[in-house]
């Protein structure tokens, strides 16, 4: 095959234009084929970069879908639940005069759609007149009866559309389904786009390529126009929120993006309420009135009390707010009915009818079976026909019809023949394919990889998905869209589910008007005009960063503690034995954080992590310093075996208080709370992903240290970024409050097992774990003495790594909450307790008597009693706070809302 | 004619409190040809914050209520004055062939031909529902009901013989099922209560194209000879009604083989239980619960006042 002219040829070396498809790079002219005209400037860009260069920008690529977290959740994915998004560094390329077509084919479509919505949920006169048949709609369990009658404010139903197009041999472009639910992949198309852009920036600019922004801001902006005229009390600002089904739905990247982008805050059904017909989200400042639901939950699922009553993603009392004319949920509840297949051969006659117009695009040929003359067509046609379901059903995939055994095919025809109403045959389209840059090793036998590298460009075929927006003055077409991408050669079916990729899709501006002047950041939204509306943090939001906080600082603590257990267990081996006590005191405080296995069931009872009380989230590492003698005592010698044992137990996903298992709750709270991280914080989470591997191979004390100083390095980077950069808001409060509480136990925790046995070995220890050596040699030239290393880790006010700063800043922060000045008056007792504490009475006396009698051991002194007392106790007043905060702010996710019925 | 007072208590205990309920009742009679509501009270205790009345998509009267503080029990009382009139059934062997009302419905339905609106309307009962799942498991529901629709049969003769069938092949057993047992399951166990019957009389209906609606009711029992009535010794009852071009809406009871007369009281109606489920409501809180449903239906006077209502419970 040759390509002219001016083809390099070993881009296209591997790449297959073929008869039977449309290519969208290609077009034969007699017997050659040329790069169609809208390709060539971008084509020979490319053909212009070195190997090398090309290989690099699509390096770039993947690592900015990873570091921007972009993920699609499959969920039978050999590689993980989350799998990172899929992009080819080609854009798909449209011309304006192509383009002008598809946007005015989708903008009737919508208008129609929503004309049809209209008539089905009010008076159904097209069911009455027979251009719908009636058995479509009331067989479907999508056709919501509890809506029927409801005009939903604003009067649209339909503000979010789209449409899967695909083209056809002759290069017609064709509807292959509709999306009118709740579309999804118009926020992948925008981080797409961000990406390709910063990827190929000369040849982004150079094609003056339709930005996707303003679809986007109109979008928004748009939103903010449904609230319910007479729900706005007088200059309120309405009330946007985004619902999601949560994170293990397969697009919820997207939803957190979305939210984020346009600055709506991110629920779960749960966070809602509806009292008196009214819409509440739940926040720490109490109820406040939500008037738009940007729903990404299927409408079925939408309230437990109208509609499926089995739903745990929905809003008891939902549809009767929105029967109250109360809230606006976009796109209406009841939508999702027009994406069946069965109504696409019905829509000439409808567009005809509704709009007086004939229908722009086609859709593909679609007999529904519930029509005797089109099951006949079906029937005798089959083995061409691909069968699909006429109204959705679990599991129910197409079936092509031509790879079926015939026995099966048999079968298949006696149930379309008995249930004719279930099943929608369509014609089987050759759809068109499109280049893309092929994976190193994927090229034809024949062609060394080196010469290969990521020069070649091979054919995929392509689907794309285009969306529509209603907006003050109708329905906008976002110029572009998602491509989607099949994953190998000759797939049929293109999705993402199914294993495919995507692609940037550029529609080039019109040569006829002026170009469009590129965004600085591509794919970023401008502020909305209406200015950010200050917001109480929901409950859930704030528990998630509660945690957040709570899980970063212990992932810190551990990998400190850590560190320091295997530097002393390495030295123990060789030296006095001292050091052999003092490991054995940081083994036994690493199996009372949960760092290591209980070793006998003796001390089993003790070091087995307990419960948080407070809360389904946790788990509590420690049962508390009191027990640090006893666990001591209970430890045997150091040596070889430990070491190994704690250099594998740091990184054991299994142990719960190990690096690796608090790192990756680090990473699931904050995919919990993504919306609300700037795209910055979301990378420094991503970098932390590495660490949160279990290691493959056994670790060796070596390797396992350099672990934890890289996991170290980048836990201190995101604190570094939380005070740097974060927002002092309610999230950030709660964030801080649960690093603090963690911290204070952990002091707590550590000081009890290690100043309370005044060796030198332990002091050094405390101070490594608490980060303070430095500044204790800068202030106390003469060696560790137990009295100014307890001043500077427990009293110093100056020291964030100090017992009393972290009482100090909890106060702080638990006073500023709503109501929360009731919470910091235990934190003030403690903090007076702590400044009367005399500390020289504690530990002066003994290490004088320790002199006098000379044996360089003091037994455990019974001075430092109060001293005990007073640790325990501040280790129980973090649980108390914990347990407080969760009974005032925290969602309670036990009291989960549940149907009843009786007879 | 009878004259009826009929109670229907729903009481839920619950282990702790329920901080807010939202509830449905398909509690207040619906009117039909032959019954009328002289007199209904909701009682609902503790006081709703919310209580309002309306109509659902099936045309029977509902109301919703939601309670606001926090509570351990919730009782719910209805009380309804109904007089029935015995229903006149036409002549099952002068109805039409049982096919031509499959094939009146198939053609309608399909946009073949036009489609009158009582014909429309029957068509809201002609497919699968939540509790009716039609799916390859149709195939039996129709095997099984051929025996009773052979071709050419009046088809409410068919009818009469399905119900006849259901009730020898099935055996009323209320410890069998629960509210959620699937029909298939029920096919399958061969026993059940009036709720499992009617709803799989409706599967085998629908599975030869034909139009069937559940219907809630009350059914009045006759107690032993010489015993007085029981308050609260009845229970809520379930039937089925077929839809037949001409007449309309036939009645029949396959859980007793008899066409509904004056002792059948209509609550509501609609594709399934799950349509016209007498309380339905979701909760937040309250852990574990149980539910006591006592129902009393008493013939009455025209003009006596029964004992009970003068002095509930």
């Amino acid at each position: 095959m040759q390509v002219q002219p001016h083809s390099p040829p070993e881009l296209l070396a591997a790449y297959a234009a073929r008869p039977d498809r449309y290519d969208e790079l290609c077009q034969r002219i007699g017997s050659v084929l040329v790069l169609r005209p809208h390709w060539r400037d971008f084509f020979h860009g490319l053909a212009a970069m070195a190997p090398a260069e090309l290989s690099a920008r699509r390096a770039a690529l993947r690592r900015q879908v990873h570091e921007n977290g972009i993920t699609y959740n499959v969920y039978a994915d050999p590689r993980g639940f989350a799998r990172p998004w899929e992009l080819d560094l080609l854009p798909f390329m449209l011309p304006a005069a192509e383009w002008a077509q598809i946007e005015a084919a989708v903008i009737q479509r919508a208008t129609l759609f929503e004309r049809i919505l209209a008539d089905l949920y009010g008076e159904q006169a097209l069911l009455e007149q027979g251009l719908i048949p009636p058995a479509l709609i009331y067989g479907h369990s999508g056709f919501l009866r509890p809506l029927v009658g409801a005009k939903p404010t604003g009067g649209r139903f339909l503000h979010l559309y789209a449409a899967d197009l695909a083209r056809s041999p002759d290069g017609r472009w064709w509807v292959v389904a509709d999306r009118t639910q709740a579309p999804s992949g118009a926020g992948y198309a925008l981080e797409n786009r961000s990406v390709v852009a910063r990827v190929l920036p000369e040849l982004y600019r150079a094609a003056g390529v339709e930005p996707l922004a303003p679809f986007f801001e109109g979008f928004r902006d748009s939103l903010a126009d449904l609230a319910p005229a007479n729900a706005l009390a007088g200059g309120e600002e309405p009330l946007i929120v985004v619902l999601t089904p949560g994170p293990y739905n397969e697009t919820y990247f997207e939803h957190a993006y979305l939210a984020r982008e346009m600055g709506f805050p991110l629920v779960e059904g749960q966070d809602l309420t509806v009292r008196e017909d009214k819409v509440w989200l739940r926040t720490l400042d109490g109820l406040r009135r939500v008037h738009v639901i940007l729903r990404r939950v299927d409408d079925i699922w939408c309230d437990p009390l109208e509609l499926r009553d089995d739903s745990a993603l929905g809003v008891a009392g939902l549809v009767a707010a929105v029967r109250a004319g109360t809230v606006t949920v976009t796109n209406a509840l009841g939508s999702g009915i027009l994406e069946t297949g069965a109504l696409l051969g019905y829509l000439p006659r409808l567009c005809e009818q509704l709009l007086g117009q004939k229908l722009k695009m086609p859709s593909v040929a679609t007999w529904w079976c519930g029509e005797p003359a089109a099951c006949a067509h079906a029937l005798k046609h089959l083995r061409e026909l691909v069968l699909k379901p006429a109204y959705p059903s679990f599991g129910a995939g197409p079936v092509f019809c031509r790879d079926l055994p015939a026995a099966e095919l048999d079968a298949l025809a006696a149930r379309i023949a008995a249930r004719p109403f279930d099943f929608v045959a369509q014609e089987m389209v050759n759809i068109s394919q499109a280049p893309v840059l092929a994976e190193e090793g994927v090229l034809p036998a024949g062609r060394r990889a080196d010469d290969a590298g990521a020069r070649g460009l091979v054919a995929r075929n392509i689907g794309l998905r285009v969306f529509a927006a209603l907006g003050a003055d109708g329905f906008r077409v976002m110029p572009g869209g998602l491509t989607r991408v099949a994953s190998e050669a000759d797939m049929r079916i293109v999705s993402m589910q199914h294993g495919g990729g995507s692609k940037d899709a550029w529609v080039l501006a019109s040569p006829a008007r002026p170009r469009p002047v590129p965004r600085i950041v591509p794919g970023q939204l401008m502020p909305s005009a209406l200015g950010t509306r200050v917001l109480g943090l929901s409950s859930r939001v704030a528990e998630n960063f509660f945690w957040l906080g709570r899980y970063s600082e212990r992932a810190d603590a551990a990998a400190r503690l850590g560190r320091e257990t295997l530097a002393r267990l390495g030295e123990a081996g060789e030296r006095a034995d001292e050091d052999g006590d003092i490991a054995a005191e940081l083994l036994a405080l690493c199996r009372r954080r949960g760092m290591l296995a209980a070793e006998t069931p003796a001390d089993g009872a003790s070091t087995r992590p307990a419960r948080d009380a407070s809360t389904a989230h946790g788990t509590a590492v420690s049962s508390g310093p009191a027990r640090a003698a006893a666990d001591a005592r209970g430890e045997a010698g150091a040596g070889a075996a430990p070491t190994a044992a704690l250099a594998q137990a740091l990184f054991d996903p299994a142990l719960p208080g190990s690096v690796v298992a608090s790192l990756r709750q680090v990473l699931r709270l904050a995919a919990l709370v993504r919306d609300r991280l700037s795209p910055d914080s979301w990378r420094i989470y991503n970098r932390l992903s590495e660490f949160a591997a279990a290691p493959e191979d056994e670790l060796r004390a070596g390797d396992a240290l350099q672990r934890l100083d890289e996991s170290l390095l980048s836990l201190v980077t995101l604190s570094g970024f939380v005070i740097e950069s974060m927002p002092r808001d309610a999230g950030w409060r709660f964030l801080s409050i649960g690093r603090r509480i963690e911290r204070l136990q952990f002091l707590a925790a550590a000081l009890s097992a290690l100043l309370l046995t005044p060796s030198a070995g332990g002091l050094k220890a405390l101070l490594a774990v608490t980060d303070a050596e430095l500044r204790y040699r800068s202030r106390h030239a003469r060696g560790l003495a137990p009295q100014p290393v307890a001043e500077l880790v427990m009293l110093d006010a100056d020291n964030p790594r100090a017992l009393r700063y972290q009482l100090d800043s909890l106060a702080e922060h638990v006073a500023l909450l709503p109501a929360g000045e009731a919470l910091a008056a235990p934190l003030r007792r403690r903090l007076a307790a702590l400044d009367a504490l005399a500390l020289c009475d504690c530990f002066v006396h003994e290490l004088d008597e320790a002199r006098a009698r000379g044996t360089g051991r003091p037994p455990r002194a019974r001075h430092c009693e109060p001293l005990r007392e007073m640790l325990d106790d501040v280790w129980a007043c973090g649980n108390e706070l914990a347990e407080a905060l969760a009974q005032r702010y925290f969602t309670h996710l036990d009291a989960r809302s549940r149907a009843t019925v009786s007879l | 004619m009878a004259l009826y007072e009929v109670l229907h208590d729903t009481i839920y205990r619950y282990d702790s409190a329920v901080l807010l309920s939202q509830q449905i009742a398909h509690l207040r009679p619906r009117k039909r040809a032959g019954q009328h509501t002289l007199a209904h009270a909701l009682e609902i205790e503790p006081a709703p914050a919310q209580c309002s009345e309306a109509r659902d998509f099936f045309g029977n009267p509902v109301t919703r209520f939601a309670l606001h503080a926090p509570h351990a029990q919730l009782a719910v009382r209805a009380r309804s004055r109904i007089r029935v009139d015995a229903p006149a059934w036409p002549d099952p062997a002068a109805s039409p062939p049982w096919e031509a009302a499959r094939d009146h419905l198939r053609d309608g339905l399909s946009g073949h031909a036009p489609l009158q609106a009582d014909a429309r309307d029957a068509g809201q009962y002609r497919f699968a529902s939540p509790f009716v799942a039609l799916g390859d498991e149709a195939a039996a529901y129709a095997d099984y009901a051929l025996q009773c629709f052979t071709p050419g049969r009046p088809l409410l003769a068919a009818l009469r013989a399905l119900s006849a069938r259901i009730h020898a092949d099935f055996r009323f057993d209320p410890t069998a099922t629960s509210v959620a047992t699937p029909v298939a399951e029920v096919f399958a166990a061969r026993r059940g209560v009036c709720q499992d019957f009617s709803h799989l009389m409706i599967a085998c209906l629908r599975a030869l194209g034909l139009a069937a609606r559940y219907v809630s009711g009350y059914l009045l029992t006759e107690p032993p000879p010489g015993q007085p009535r029981l308050i609260g010794a009845d229970a809520s009852h379930a039937w089925v009604a077929l839809w037949c071009p001409g007449p309309g809406w036939i009645d029949v009871d396959p859980t007793n083989d008899l066409q509904p007369g004056a002792g059948h009281i209509t609550l509501a109606w609609g594709r399934d239980y799950g349509d016209v489920c007498p309380l339905r409501g979701v909760i937040l809180g309250g852990g574990g619960h149980q539910v006591d449903v006592a129902v009393t239906v008493m013939p009455v006077d025209e003009d006596s006042r029964p004992a009970a209502l003068d002095a509930p419970q």
